[in-house]
């Protein structure tokens, strides 16, 4: 059975089709890249799938339930944690209560033990020593290494990864698609990850990659062959990549 | 966190009240503001959100003691827990039912939505003439025929006055409470990114809701130590006067919201302020806690007590929560 499925799902701004009919699935421990570029309806899609929107047609179905009516925190309660295209701390709590916080309510420990998932979360992703400072302290790489513990605080099934390389440099890229493998393979979490336009990562990091585009779903499959179809580059403005 | 310093505070302040009867009602009138910014504190400190019609809460607790006297002074002594407790359940289910259409609100819907709750209530009561309708509850010879004469002057004196500080150390327990429960992390987080907060798991509704009803509780508990019982009458006039959330919120912010000693310092400083607006500049004391939360806000936003927390070392911080 896979971990997510995503039916037809259609959801609509006034007359915008920010997302259109799109269908995927996903396996557990299966990293699938959503490629498109700005505007596409990546972000919005996500927020179909973690219950911030709730989609005017089609389904969310995780391990064969239908999750498309539930709230947000119902799902990160399911097993669905997010990382925030802007990073999106806690700037008033310590790194380490924010990542407890995400283990206590997503993850559904208890307070003492959430604080021993949030340290063994924080040394995963190699925050472990700024537990003690205010998340508003730190730096911008650090909040979204932050977020990803938080996430995986929180005991998820599913990440969902919103553009989390952007603005790093290539080095720190380089360590979060090793980081995102890692947890792939280790954890067998499945991973969503957004992507505008860190090509090169994604081929690196995905076992698949579906590019969207207006809304819609234009191609799917293996991240190599996707990228490099002539239709795909057109869409990105004739902008050719090269890997 | 370490309760100790506002709990002693308060512990003593009762003694005083109790050995020494002379100043039960000064310190009573003092503690008041302490005690309802305290209160104030555990909802609008705590999650970010402001109750215009916070004050019906206090009157349904005035409400409460008083009709339970007022009708039933045959009951005796009971009728004070009995009056207590009635009080503090309709505080809460006031706070059940608004809370629970309101709070769906993000912040600033909410503080609009509840704007008309406390005229309504006060309202209700006048227009449909129920509990002694605009003319109010006068309890003085029924407090005398429940507790007899002696007693009933001892209790609208210190009684009333050790009732206000309790009123204030239970809310301090209730904050430590919150605080070192999952609810304290829900509601930090729900404090400082709401949309946040649900994606990590966190249902805002349940955890403002609770913040909202123990927060009313106190705050009718306040209304019942402070009229039936201290002033041994309940008029619509006082019990639902306005401004008291302003006074409440003024207490939280000069003392700094969020934090637990913060309302105690803000109580203190706000009553000098009042007094001394009230000798040299009469009948501007409202326009004087407006100018004083104002600028607390702008110059202090973390207030008195917040921005030393911010100064002291963890170990110290600790110890001034
Ligand atoms: N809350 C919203 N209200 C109205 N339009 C929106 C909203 N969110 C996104 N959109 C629009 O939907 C489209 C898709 O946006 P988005 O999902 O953010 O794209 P992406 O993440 O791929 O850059 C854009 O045209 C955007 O302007
Ligand atoms: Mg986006």
């Amino acid at each position: 059975m896979s971990l997510l499925i995503v039916d037809g799902v259609v959801k609509k701004f006034g007359g915008l089709r920010a997302v259109d009919g799109v269908s995927l699935t996903l396996d557990r421990g299966e990293v699938l890249a959503i490629v498109g570029p700005n505007g596409s309806g990546k972000t919005t899609l996500l927020n179909v799938i973690n219950g911030v929107y709730k989609p005017e047609e089609g389904r969310v179905i995780l391990e064969g339930r239908d999750i498309t009516k539930l709230p947000p925190y119902l799902r990160a309660r399911l097993g669905i944690s997010r990382a925030f295209q802007v990073p999106r701390p806690l700037p008033d709590s310590t790194v380490l209560d924010n990542v407890a916080t995400g283990a206590i309510f997503g993850g559904g420990y208890d307070i003492h033990s959430a604080k021993e998932a949030a340290e063994e979360a924080l040394s995963y992703v190699g925050l472990w020593e700024k537990r003690h400072q205010l998340a508003g302290a730190l730096a911008f790489s650090e909040l979204r290494l932050l977020e990803l513990a938080r996430a995986l605080a929180s005991r998820p099934k599913l990440l969902l990864l919103d553009e989390v390389m952007a603005g790093l440099s290539p080095s720190e890229i380089d360590r979060f698609v090793v980081l995102i493998r890692r947890i792939a393979e280790e954890k067998n979490i499945a991973a969503l990850s957004l992507v505008e336009h860190r090509m090169r990562a994604v081929v690196k990091m995905a076992d698949r990659a579906l590019v969207m585009h207006q809304g819609k779903k234009i191609m799917e499959g293996p991240p190599g062959v996707v990228l490099n179809d002539p239709k795909v580059v057109e869409i990105y403005l004739g902008r050719p990549w090269r890997f | 966190m370490k309760p100790w310093l506002p709990l002693v505070t308060y512990l003593s302040l009762a003694a005083v009240a109790f050995f020494m009867p002379e100043y039960s009602k000064t310190i009573a009138t003092i503690v008041f503001f302490m005690a309802l910014g305290q209160a104030v504190n555990i909802f609008v400190g705590l999650t970010g959100y402001v109750d215009f019609g916070y004050v019906a809460f206090m009157a349904m607790g005035a409400y409460g003691l008083g009709v339970v006297l007022y009708y039933m002074p045959q009951l005796g002594f009971a009728a004070l827990p009995l009056g207590l407790a009635l009080g503090v359940l309709m505080s809460i289910l006031l706070a059940a039912v608004v809370g629970g259409v309101a709070l769906r609100l993000r912040g600033a819907y909410f503080a609009i939505a509840t704007i008309g709750v406390n005229e309504g209530v006060k309202h209700l009561i006048i227009g449909a003439n129920i509990w002694g309708g605009g003319a109010g509850l006068i309890l003085g010879s029924r407090a005398f025929e429940a507790f007899g004469r002696d007693t009933a002057l001892w209790l609208a004196n210190v009684g009333s006055a050790v009732l206000v500080i309790a009123t204030g150390f239970m809310a301090v327990v209730a904050m430590y409470l919150i605080q070192v429960s999952k609810a304290g992390y829900a509601l930090a987080a729900i404090r400082q990114d709401e949309d946040a907060a649900k994606v990590m798991g966190i249902n805002p509704t349940k955890y403002k809701l609770l913040a909202f009803m123990t927060s009313a509780s106190l705050a009718g508990l306040l209304g019942a130590a402070y009229y039936p019982l201290g002033n041994l009458q309940v008029f619509p006039e006082n019990v639902f006067f306005i401004e008291y959330i302003l006074d409440g919120l003024a207490v939280m912010f000069i003392g700094g919201a969020g934090t637990v000693t913060g309302p105690i310092v803000g109580g203190a400083l706000y009553i000098i302020v009042r007094t001394v607006v009230g000798e040299l500049l009469p009948g501007y004391q409202v326009f004087v806690t407006a100018l004083v939360l104002m600028t607390t806000v702008i110059l202090l936003p973390r207030g008195i007590v917040g921005t030393l927390r911010l100064h002291l070392p963890p170990k110290l911080r600790e110890w001034l929560p």
